[in-house]
């Protein structure tokens, strides 16, 4: 594990050369093709928390990232995760709201993957939702709405799983100590695995920050003064080195989660969102939740459009203006109402005014977050090509 | 277990006397007296008289079987059939799923309440929680197990004294079971189709069903799955609190498991329903603000001052 890692951190160079075999040990030898997945925190970046019974193995990454791209992980074999998480997005999926397997429309879009490894809570508004591997549990097995479509019928997929050639030498290699290793619990362990290893760290905003003063054009160097200004607030929510505020890490000791209500909707005046999806109180039943969403990521947000939770929001700038305007305003039409007087709004979002140029240099900013070697590393990519 | 020690066991549940022992030591002997009896009828030299007082003097243990059945008014559910009249407007309702999870099950004996142990077969019982099935995966069922189960078997403590007179449990899985790793729990936890992921916990009443004569054919499904809702998270990862835990207590005075059989049914349970017209969620998915379901939680005894009438006594 220890050469494996090192060999990652010199850099991606050395993968062309041939990973050397481990000397007689009992892991099998690293194949060329096979990339290096790890979970070796990036400059700047603390170590994982991991769940505690599923340690790290570049064994079981492997085989995470193998059924993470897997159609036989939904009923009719048509999606995989890697279906609405994909790595050219950021690991989203471009749409306003995510489609099932059986055609079924999901209330909410995709998020992004990238890092979510350090999220304390997972998915757009789901306080109890904050280990991966339960998380997973959702999109394979949900039935409202239908997402992978797996319900009834894990049997089944694990039996596509272990017909499976390559399979019947991963599973064991990932999993050594169980007698059957193909289980349920394990195919969440392992896509959790790989998840953990999409870490993004490498935008030229990274750069910047690690001292090259050429990462970034001045456009975007003014939008970072202006994202950390106290006039903007913006970092007050999506600040930190995951560029959100509910983050959680080896090194933590107390609980960081956070869900904010940031005046996207008021369609009764008293601060309601669409019945579609309300936030947290979809989960807590509480009237003080609505409209309360975790803050995502924004590294990578200019490839993740469209934006907010509905994808309601097109472009950055139309997110500008949400914020700018201290909450939107819908005119017309069945979700008609003035965000920005959403009595259970968060106080950071009180509005400010740009400049033309500011705006740009904010957006240019944004775009700084792009981390371009994530969207293209081919050790995330989908192994079987789009075969299957 | 072991092979010394006596055992004094109800037959079917009744402290019926098990005088004229076999021998110290064999194996349970099963006997035939024309009931249902999966676990068996087992007698041994631990005596209970004909009053249902325990003379034993060693550890005496007494085995209970509980029936239970599943119909829509008087005739028995079965996948594949279509049953009429239910609900307020008379619905045909053809049923995909009707399984429903029991916990903290005790009989009332002159005594009072007396915890019944659930047997751990692995399969149908873990802990304290039984899962009844009547889906056998066929018709509509087709997400569902073929197997079946109507039955909660268990164990009464040394020293019980009959006759039962009552039953009481809880429809749903406990608080400590509930939000557990689905992924990682034992039979009977591990059905996907009983995960409620999104929620943390378990699906603990799963009842579906479509409506064949729909006032609007776009909605015809009818789904009832009922568990605990409103559940807060903590730092850790597991769910905390839950407002709406959703578990009903269920009491069913008289019944004595010799000759009775719980009987959950599902036109009482719809009998405030008119189950041909669904809005947005079709059917009551627990969902807080559905108006579909309040009269179904009333019918599980769920809210105040309700009263279940879905589970009666045959």
């Amino acid at each position: 594990m220890r050469a494996t890692a090192i060999r990652w951190l010199l850099g991606m160079s050395l993968l062309s050369s041939g990973a050397p075999g481990c000397g007689g040990e009992a892991t099998p030898p690293v194949e060329a093709a096979e990339p290096l997945l790890t979970i070796q925190p990036p400059a700047g970046f603390p170590p994982q928390r991991l769940a505690p019974d599923n340690p790290y193995s570049l064994e079981k990454a492997r085989l995470g990232r193998y059924l993470f791209y897997d159609r036989r992980l939904s009923g009719n074999e048509t999606q995989s995760c890697g279906s609405c998480h994909q790595q050219s997005r950021a690991f989203s999926d471009g749409r306003a709201t995510g489609l099932g397997s059986t055609r079924e429309d999901h209330p909410r879009g995709p998020m992004s993957l990238a890092n979510v490894g350090y999220f304390s809570a997972l998915t757009w508004a789901n306080p109890v939702q904050r280990e991966l591997e339960r998380q997973a549990l959702v999109p394979l097995f949900g039935e409202r709405p239908v997402e992978l479509g797996l319900v009834g019928r894990e049997a089944e997929m694990l039996d596509r799983l272990r017909r499976d050639r390559r399979y019947q030498q991963m599973f064991p290699r990932a999993f050594p100590a169980d007698a059957d290793p193909f289980t349920v619990a394990n195919v969440t362990r392992a896509i959790a695995i790989f998840e953990r290893t999409l870490v993004s760290a490498d935008s030229p905003f990274d750069r910047f920050s690690r001292g090259d003063t050429t990462a970034m054009s001045e456009s975007a160097q003014r939008g970072n003064q202006l994202f950390f200004s106290e006039r903007l607030e913006c970092f007050h929510c999506h600040g930190g080195y995951a560029f959100t505020d509910s983050v959680v890490s080896a090194s933590s000791a107390f609980d960081e989660t956070a869900f904010h209500n940031t005046g996207l909707y008021n369609v009764d005046g008293r601060g309601a969102y669409p019945s579609a999806s309300t936030g947290v109180r979809d989960v807590t039943g509480r009237d003080e939740d609505m409209g309360r969403f975790r803050a995502p990521t924004l590294r990578n947000i200019a490839v993740t459009a469209p934006y907010m939770h509905d994808g309601s929001i097109a472009t950055l700038d139309g997110v500008i203006d949400h914020y700018a305007a201290g909450g939107r305003t819908i005119a017309s039409g069945p979700n008609a109402g003035v965000g920005r007087d959403n009595p259970l709004k968060s106080g950071f979002i009180t509005g400010f005014t740009l400049t033309a140029q500011e705006r740009r240099d904010l957006i240019a900013f944004l775009e700084a977050l792009t981390d371009e070697r994530f969207l293209h590393d081919p050790r995330y990519a989908d192994p079987f090509g789009n075969e299957r | 277990m072991q092979g010394s020690r006596t055992r004094g066991i109800m037959v079917l549940g009744s402290l019926v006397a098990a005088i004229g022992a076999t021998g110290c030591g064999s194996e349970d002997t099963h006997v035939d007296d024309g009931h249902v009896h999966d676990s068996g009828v087992v007698t041994d030299s631990g005596a209970v008289t004909d009053s249902g007082a325990v003379t034993d003097s060693g550890a005496v243990s007494t085995e209970v079987t509980l029936r239970f059945a599943a119909k829509v008014g008087e005739l028995p559910f079965r996948c594949g059939e279509t049953f009429a009249n239910v609900g307020t407007t008379g619905g045909q309702w053809s049923p995909a799923d009707f399984r429903f999870y029991v916990h903290d099950v005790r009989v009332v004996t002159a005594a009072g309440e007396v915890p019944v142990a659930l047997t751990q077969d692995g399969r149908w019982q873990h802990e304290s929680v039984a899962l009844l099935d009547f889906e056998d995966r066929t018709g509509r069922c087709s997400n569902g197990t073929a197997a079946m189960n109507a039955q909660v078997v268990g164990t009464l403590p040394a020293g019980t004294v009959g006759p039962i007179t009552g039953v009481r449990f809880k429809l749903g899985v406990p608080f400590a079971l509930n939000h557990a790793n689905q992924a990682l729990a034992p039979s009977p936890l591990n059905l996907s189709t009983l995960w409620w992921n999104w929620q943390g916990g378990y699906k603990f009443l799963r009842i579906d069903g479509q409506i064949m004569n729909p006032v609007r054919p776009a909605a015809a499904d009818w789904f009832i799955h009922v568990g605990s809702t409103g559940c807060n998270g903590g730092a850790s990862g597991g769910v905390t609190s839950c407002a709406n835990p959703n578990r009903a207590e269920v009491e069913l005075t008289g019944f004595d498991p010799a000759r009775n059989t719980v009987v959950a049914d599902l036109a009482r349970l719809l009998s405030e329903s008119d189950v041909r017209v669904t809005t947005a969620a079709p059917g009551c998915m627990s969902e807080l603000g559905d108006p579909e379901c309040p009269p179904v939680l009333r019918g599980l005894g769920i809210g105040d001052g309700a009263t279940q009438n879905f589970f009666r006594m045959e």
